[in-house]
Parts: structure tokens; sequence; C-alpha cells
């Protein structure tokens, strides 16, 4: 598999507190990769190391296999675009305006690309607005068009739905999956809102206290969630006998529920139940979330 | 780098206080034009201009730390430093190009000034120096200002916060030119005064010369250092900016050593410096 991103032993430290701590990571080409951690895990400082706005205490990282101590690191940086935190652009400017300088700095020479980067965005009709007056949501997408500037093919994006009202999620969630399905380019992205990440992410990575505690593609993250089934009858114990009855591997959950792991078939069990003088007043299968997943590993890893 | 410049002078040119900080660089020369031409024709004052083109250097020092201070400030502020890294723009480049533009912004400020106060002046008044002191003067005046931007784009930087970095910067300029003040004024101490009495007649009398216990004989070490800071430090030249040739040419060395000290050292802390 290539990688667009590769971290080995990266720590990074801030007077006595260790940000990174030994991280590993790989970001594959062409992946969504869903960057997840809680406050403080270290997210936005392995951001911050990796687009050159921090250097590590130690370690090392390669953004197409290039090297951070390597020279031409700059030319790796060209293929990249990154919004860290807030949306890095000029307030006193127009959304053109901003596009046009983003341009001068990287070296571009015409500004044919601007009015479709608008128009990928959204921000096409923003004519003489200044950025100061734009929505959050509007700035973000402003961030990313500049983000954008020089096509590059790797795109790092800080918490990019903080703050955004519904519709604005949607809008750069959509953006992003343009961004990959249609111009192949690979995003890491880190966010708190865990669902909204489970619609968009190919690959994830999971962090606490600044080291990686688990990467796993989207499919496998599926085929590990636990499907189970949620019964609430109207008798407990005659259920649970019916259960042993049948085999099945469950957990009662409270007076009236039991969580059932294996695969069932309804009229089985409502057959076993009956025969316990027991009915079934609810049943309806429940997936582990990326929420779940994502607190059992961080739970799992502190005890272990 | 460059391309950071010239990106950096378009926005600068682009933004509202660099323009107010233009119209008041026409304001306060066409102010001392008119005051200067007053006191020729109504009290017959001094018929030369020169001797008010030597305040430019202060006037700018000021427009020069407002400027500087919001636009490098903005920079960090609207977060829009983090652009140049991340594609790959190296931390010399950024820190160079950001003191070249306010280099350039303060030149500019200084043209303006002097095109506004020169025009009217060259006209309907007289020159009292030739062409190549003149030459001189602006090549001295326009190191001097490279020299106070490079400081205050310095400070701006390692501050990294447009509000502080504009406070200090202000601050900064007024105890630059405060240290030229009273280092001159030290230097200006009379070896001995003389004081005045009324004798018992009511008439006033001049008293014996006493030595005064604040002059600093020539040669001495404390004259020494104060005559050095007086050239050396950017306040004590724009004081008397418009000296010697001798003089000048010392100033212009001591301002290519400001500038050489501060790339380097404000270069060596950006680089160390985390950004966020």
């Amino acid at each position: 598999m290539e990688y667009v991103l590769e971290a080995n032993a990266l720590c990074k430290q801030y007077k006595h507190f260790k940000a990174l701590d030994n991280l590993n990571m790989r970001v594959p080409k062409g992946a969504i990769y869903g960057f997840v951690g809680k406050n403080g895990a270290g997210k936005t400082t392995l951001i911050r190391v990796i687009t050159g706005l921090q250097n590590p205490t130690s370690g090392e990282y390669a953004i197409y296999g290039i090297g951070n101590t390597d020279k031409s690191i700059a030319q790796s940086r060209c293929r990249m675009g990154a919004v860290v935190e807030t949306p890095a652009v000029y307030l006193d400017m127009t959304a053109n305006d901003n596009m046009k300088t983003q341009y001068r700095i990287m070296g571009i020479p015409s500004f044919d690309g601007i009015d479709k980067l608008l128009s990928l965005v959204g921000l096409s009709d923003t004519g003489n607005k200044k950025a100061k007056n734009f929505s959050l949501g509007m700035k973000q997408r402003l961030g990313i068009a500049v983000a954008l500037a020089g096509n590059p093919d790797f795109l790092v994006l800080d918490e990019p739905m903080n703050g955004l009202d519904p519709q604005g999620i949607v809008e750069i969630r959509e953006l992003i999956l343009k961004l990959n399905r249609e111009m192949g380019i690979t995003v890491l992205i880190s966010s708190h809102i865990l669902d909204e990440l489970s619609r968009i992410a190919t690959y994830y990575g999971f962090i606490d206290s600044g080291h990686i505690i688990k990467e796993i593609s989207a499919e496998e993250l599926e085929r590990s969630c636990t499907k189970k089934t949620v019964v609430t009858v109207t008798d407990i114990h005659a259920f649970v006998r019916a259960l042993d009855r049948l085999g099945l591997s469950y957990r009662v959950t409270g007076d009236e529920t039991v969580e059932i792991y294996d695969s069932i078939s309804v009229s089985a069990l409502s057959e076993a139940a009956k025969s316990e003088s027991c009915a079934i007043l609810s049943l309806h299968e429940q997936e582990e979330s990326l929420e779940s997943f994502y607190l059992n590993l961080i739970g799992g890893e502190r005890h272990a | 780098m460059r391309n950071l410049t010239s990106s950096n002078i378009r926005r600068l040119l682009k933004t509202n206080y660099y323009w107010i900080a233009a119209v008041f660089m026409v304001v306060t020369a066409l102010f001392a034009f008119v005051m200067h031409y007053r006191d020729y024709k109504l009290a017959d004052g001094s018929p030369y201009f020169d001797s008010l083109l030597t305040i430019i250097a202060p006037i700018v020092f000021f427009a020069i730390a407002v400027f500087v201070s919001l636009f490098v400030g903005s920079e960090f502020s609207d977060g829009t430093m983090r652009n140049k890294i991340i594609v790959g723009h190296s931390r010399v480049s950024v820190y160079l190009s950001l003191m070249l533009t306010s280099v350039v912004g303060g030149w500019i400020l200084a043209a303006v000034w002097s095109v506004v106060y020169l025009v009217p002046s060259v006209i309907l008044m007289e020159s009292e120096n030739s062409l190549i002191m003149y030459g001189m003067f602006y090549l001295t005046l326009f190191l001097l200002l490279a020299a106070v931007s490079a400081i205050l784009t310095c400070v701006s930087i390692l501050i990294g916060n447009k509000a502080v970095a504009a406070v200090v910067c202000l601050l900064l300029a007024m105890a630059l030119m405060l240290q030229g003040v009273m280092v001159s004024s030290w230097l200006d101490e009379p070896e001995s005064y003389t004081g005045m009495y009324m004798d018992d007649s009511g008439t006033m009398q001049i008293g014996e010369p006493k030595p005064n216990p604040n002059y600093m004989p020539e040669g001495s070490p404390e004259r020494k250092v104060c005559e050095f800071l007086n050239d050396f430090m950017p306040g004590g030249q724009s004081i008397q900016i418009m000296g010697s040739l001798d003089e000048m040419a010392r100033f212009c060395v001591y301002d290519l050593a400001w500038l050489l000290v501060l790339s380097t050292v404000g270069v060596l802390i950006f680089r160390r410096k985390d950004l966020k």
C-alpha cells in the first residue's frame, strides 16, 4: 500500500507535557483518513507538526516518502493543503482576493483556476463581500478553497465541522467526498463528530494520550463492530431459560431487556419464549457505532 | 521569497491602516511646510527649508510602528502565516519577506512625506545644502528607516499577537525617540553655567561661571558611551540625521549592522518558534 503520510516514533513535548508520545501513523493514498481522539489527545499537535508549523521533539515523518529532515520536503509540501483549527483567510479581503493572494504566495502565474475553485466550494457569488462578513461555514469553505490552491494531492482538515450548522456540516461533508472521489485527493480529517466522520471516512486512526492506539480501515471496522439484537420481554427469567435452551450468547441489561449477540431466527426465538409462557414485546437489531467502538477502545487501552 | 514579498506588498497596499498612515504623512508634511513658510514670511524666519526636513524621521517612525505591528500581527491573528509555511515556504523566507515588506512600506511613506514637503518648498523657499548632502541624507534616512522597520518587524513576529504587538511597537517607537532626546540633551550640557542675580540696587548681574556637574568632559568614558549610543541608536540618529557627510556615513554603517543583526537573530528565533 502506498502511503501519503508516514510518522515514526514522533514525539512533541511542550516543557513537561508530552503532546505526542512515540506516535506511529500511516495515511494510505486515496483514503479519507478519519483522525479520532478526545480533546488534548494530540490531534491538532500532530497536524501542526506534519504541516511544518511546529518541529517534532524527536522521531520523524515523511510526506510522499520525503522525510521531514530532507531539504526537498518543501516540494512535498507543495502537494499538500491544510486548514488547521480556524480557516486561515485574510478577513479584510474578498474571497477572490484571498485566492489571488494565495496564488501569488505559491507563485502560480495565472488566476484562471480561481473561479473554478470558488465554484467548487460554493463561493462563486460572494462578489465584494469581505471574508469578515462571511458565516463560519463560508469561511471554512474559503479556507478549504485556499488550501486547494495549487491542486494538492493531500488535504489536511482539522475539525472542519466545528461550530457549523447542520446545513454547513452537510456541505462540508459533500465537498470532502467530492474532492476525494472526483479529484482523487487524499484527506486527513480530524473531527469530534464521530457520526459525521463515520459517513465519509474510509480509514480511521484513533489517538489517545499522544499515540495512535489503533489504525483500521472502514471495512475492518465494520466487520469488527459487534451486531446485537435487543429484546424486550414480559418475563425476563422465563426468557433467559428459553435463551439457554437455544444455546445463544446473551446479556441481561434490564428488568425486561436482553441483548443477544448471536444471529437468531425470530420465529424460533418467539416459539421458545412462548413455550416458557413469555411474550416478546419488542425486538430490534443494533450495530455498534464508531462512537462505542472508540469508547471501548479508549476504555480498553486505559485499563490494559 | 520574491513571491512572498510581492504578495505581502500588494496586501499592504490594500489595507486601510496603511492608507491612513499615508494620509497622516501628507497632512504632517503639508502642516510642516505651511508652518515653516508662514514663519519665514511673517516672522522673518529661516528661508531654508532643510531645517524642517529632518523631522521626517520621527514622524515615519510612528507610522511604521502602527502599520508594521498591524500588518505582521494580522498574519498571526488571521492565521494566514500558516498558509505560507504549509505550502513549503521556509521560515527564513517568511521572516525576511515580512521584514522587506515593512522596509519598503516605510520607504514609501517617507517618499510621500518628502514629495509633499519638498515640492512647494523647492518652489517657494531656498536650500542651504548641496545635492550630495541631500543624496547622503536620503541614503541615511532610508537605511535608518530600514533599521527601525527591522526592529519593529522582529518584535511583532516574536510577540505573535496583533493587539500586544501594536501596543509594544508604539511604546518602543516612543522609547527610541525618548532615548535619542535624552542622550542628546546630556551631550549638549554646557561645561559651566552662569547664574543671574539681583544686586542691592535691584539691577540684574551675571554671576561667576560655575562648573556644571552634569557635564561630561570631552574624551571621558561616559561621554564616549553616550556619543556612541547617540550615533548607534535609531532615536539618536533621527535627531542628528542631517549631520556632516562623515557622520551620515557612520550612521549608514550602524544601520546596516542593525539590519544584519536583526535579520540573523530574528530568523534564528523564528525558526524555533512553534506556530499555532
